[in-house]
Parts: C-alpha cells; structure tokens; sequence
C-alpha cells in the first residue's frame, strides 16, 4: 500500500508569481519590439528617399537639369496643375508605363489624368505615414471635390521671405508669388516653383548641378512630411498646385513637427502648409541631398543650419552633416 | 503579503522606462507693450539660437492676453517653458494673418501689423536661464 503523499500542484501564490515573472519579461521585450519595428519603417523611408534621389540624377543625366519643383500657370490661387518634380521622375523609378497614360498637354485637375493623379506608388509612400496612400481631397487649391492620393516626400523650394518683416506676406518658392516682389535669388531651393504667367516663361527655370554653388551634399532635396491632424494638408504625390509637392523653409522649429494643427495654432498657417516632418522616434525627419545620401534632420537643430541646407547657392559657411 | 510585492514590480519597472530626458526648459512668462500700452493678440515665438552646438533646441510659442500677458509653451510638446539658452524672439500680429484658405502671403486685404518693421530686421534677444521663472518684459517702442 502506498503511503499517500503531498499532492503535486502549484498554489496560487506559485502560480501569480509565475504570472508576474512572464508579465516582466513581455514588458521587457514589447518596447523593444515596436521600437524594432519602427526602426524597420524608417529604414524603408529612408530607402524610398534614396530611390528618389537615384531617380533625380537619372533624370539629370538624360536632360541635362533637375527636374522643376512644380509648374502652375498663372498667378495665385486655383492656377492649374502641371507637371511637378514628383511626376517627372516617374519614367526613372521604373514607372514608365504609368508616364505613358499622362496627357502632357492636359493640367493634372483634367479627367483624363485621373488615373496619374489617383495611382499610389509604394516608392512615395513612407511606412510611418498612416495618412499615405489614401483617397482624399486636398485642402486648398482647383482640385474640386477631387480626390487625390496621399504620399510622404516633399521636395524643398527654397526659403520663405517676408518683405519688411511683414510675416503674413511671406513669400513662397512654390507658386508665382515669387514673381510678385524682388524674392532674394539667394533663398532659392532646387525645387521651385517655374510656371508660366500670360503664357511667358518666367525668369526661374529648372536647375542644373552648375548652379547648386553650395555644394550638392549641403543643399537638401526632398524630405518627409506627414500629419495627422488636418489629413487634407498632408502630402499629394501628383498636386503640383502651390504646397502639397513642394515645402519651403520657414526660420521656426514649428514647422519641422508632424502635426498640421499643432502648428497653425503657434501662428500664420502658410509656413504650415509648407512644413516638413515625420513619425520617427525623436521627430527626426529624413531628408535625401542634392547628393543623393539620405540623413535625418531633428526638429531641434538650428535655423541657421537648417537654412544653409535648403538654399542651393546662398552661399553661406560650409554645413557639416551630423 | 507575498503576493502584492510580487505585482508591483512590473508597475516599478513601467515607470523606470518611461523616463525620458531632453534638453533643459525654463518656465517663461512676460508682457509686450508698444509705448508703455500693453498689446493683445500678439504671438510670441521664441527660437534657440546656435551657441556651440548644432543641435539648438525646439522653439517656443505664446500669445499674449488682454493684459499683454503670455506664457511660453514648447512648439512640439506644448508642455510649458522654452530651452534653456538664448533665443531670438519673433513677434507678430495675429490680427495681421492671412486667412488659413488663403495659400500665398498678403492675398488677403489684411490690416497692418501692430508690431513696427525694425523688430522684424533686428528681433529681440532674449536668455532664458535655467531654474527660475523667467520674466520677459517686452517693451516695444514705436
């Protein structure tokens, strides 16, 4: 006969404290997991940036000058859609064929380009971005109750002047407005805006490697901008109409934060409109240089840094990259 | 008892990763006036200038009351305060903005800035210092 001995079994005590242990440990690793996960998103945002500035130096081989920042004709606002940097450099990230269905001679607003203006490219859509790749209609502008598809990458028109330090009448590289008043050519971006106005070819045209004096690793490209708040102010890949292809620096850490409202609610809404920014750890912000390498920029840096980046030939002191 | 201490722990160990750190703020508070009057509806930006560093830090926003009064709050968090540091400050007319569905500056037939031109050519400096509240009295004259 068997002496009957202590049953086998946990008791509750055991079993929290086993609880508790395994409740450590995912709390340990969870952190660690989405911040991989971010890490693996931001790469692929760099990576698309990189594919980009690939695609602008394709296109500068075949033409012989960067591509413009946008083309809209006439003075502002509601000027028609033409070609912008984004849509230029499709035949060079391998979408020739989407190219083909574009009618030049048409503004992008005309029904036969729907199908340019309503196509989500994987290449201009940032993993970080919620907003990206969707269906929506732009806050401003002839788009008409149009949707257009969201994107992430912003090229970089230039920086803004205000004439007389009248801050509501800054100046933006992205439309005729530059035309409007004696804009230093000194705040020039590589992608401004060069339209037309009554059918004239105005006196800024697309650039060449020649006329960045600065020096290609010193002048930024293109860069990230998504928000949250107000989605209808987000990036449109094919909108070539002022601020939605195009950014322009702006002197105010406002502007370099992911978050439309946030920003308009500090002050004029047209640095705004014309901000760049991004969901990465730190609000870092990815940017690809008129050199083709892809480096982050912090919403903390100093203006006067961030300036000399975003001028092609301001000619200011040589800025290390960090 | 046993079981409680046990389920604190992970509680303990939440609030050790959340800790952060950034760059030292300072609470700002202050007044703008034009000719000894106080002015209202005036935004107040602060922006850290470059020392050393190339990292400068976030700016800083307010907008002043009826009284001319303003707190600063950060641009990215809107936690009270500004860098620690000196800051250029821009001041401009809330009065004076373009409309938000105006896409291109002075479209708008907006009235004339409150703040006169030379503050705009040479802004203000201000240092903001670490461990107190700061008071900026901005005192503008025409």
């Amino acid at each position: 006969m068997r002496i009957q001995s202590q049953r086998r079994a946990f008791t509750l005590v055991e079993l929290l404290v086993v609880i508790a242990i395994i409740g450590i440990l995912v709390g340990l690793l969870l952190p660690a997991v989405q911040a991989a996960r971010e890490a693996a998103r931001r790469m692929q945002c760099s990576n698309n940036l990189k594919q980009i500035g690939l695609a602008v130096h394709n296109y500068e081989s075949a033409y012989k000058k960067f591509p413009p920042g946008n083309i809209t004709d006439g003075p502002c606002c509601g000027t028609p859609s033409h070609t912008a940097w984004s849509v230029a450099i499709l035949p060079f990230i391998e979408q020739a064929n989407l190219d083909a269905t574009y009618n030049h001679s048409l503004p992008l607003e005309h029904p036969d380009n729907a199908f340019l203006r309503e196509q989500n490219l994987a290449t201009y859509n940032c993993p970080s971005d919620p907003v990206a790749g969707q269906l929506l209609e732009p806050a401003s502008g002839p788009r008409n109750g149009q949707r257009w598809r969201t994107s992430s990458y912003r090229g970089m028109g230039g920086v803004a002047w205000a004439p007389a330090g009248q801050y509501a009448y800054r100046r933006q590289w992205d439309s005729s407005d530059i035309l409007n008043s004696e804009c230093p050519v000194d705040r020039k971006g590589i992608f401004h805006w060069t339209g037309r106005i009554n059918g004239q070819v105005n006196k800024f045209s697309s650039e060449k490697f020649g006329t960045i004096s600065d020096g290609t690793s010193n002048t930024l490209m293109v860069g990230e901008y998504m928000t949250m708040t107000t989605p209808r102010r987000t990036t449109f890949w094919a909108y070539s109409y002022t601020s939605f292809v195009l950014s322009c620096m702006t002197p105010e850490s406002r502007t370099l934060i992911p978050d439309y409202s946030l920003c308009a609610a500090q002050g004029d809404s047209n640095p705004c409109k014309r901000a760049f920014g991004a969901f990465h750890p730190g609000n870092l912000i990815n940017f690809v240089r008129c050199d083709g390498s892809v480096n982050p920029l912090s919403p903390t840096l100093d203006m006067k840094v961030y300036w000399a980046l975003s001028t092609i030939a301001g000619g200011e002191a040589e800025v290390e990259s960090f | 008892m046993q079981v409680a201490k046990y389920n604190l722990l992970p509680v303990a160990l939440l609030y050790l990763l959340g800790c952060s750190s950034g760059a030292p703020t300072a609470k700002v508070e202050g007044t703008v006036t034009l000719d000894g009057k106080p002015l209202s509806d005036i935004r107040v930006l602060f922006q850290p200038e470059n020392t050393d560093a190339k990292v400068a830090g976030v700016g800083s926003f307010g907008l002043t009351d009826s009284e001319g009064k303003f707190t600063l709050k950060l641009s990215d968090s809107e936690s009270l305060g500004a860098v620690v540091g000196p800051h250029t400050v821009i001041l401009s007319d809330k009065l004076a903005e373009d409309p938000e569905d105006s896409d291109a500056g002075g479209m708008a037939n907006v009235p004339k800035s409150r703040i006169p031109a030379r503050y705009a050519k040479t802004p203000l400096k201000f240092e903001v210092k670490a461990g107190e509240v700061n008071q900026a009295e901005l005192a503008l004259t025409r």
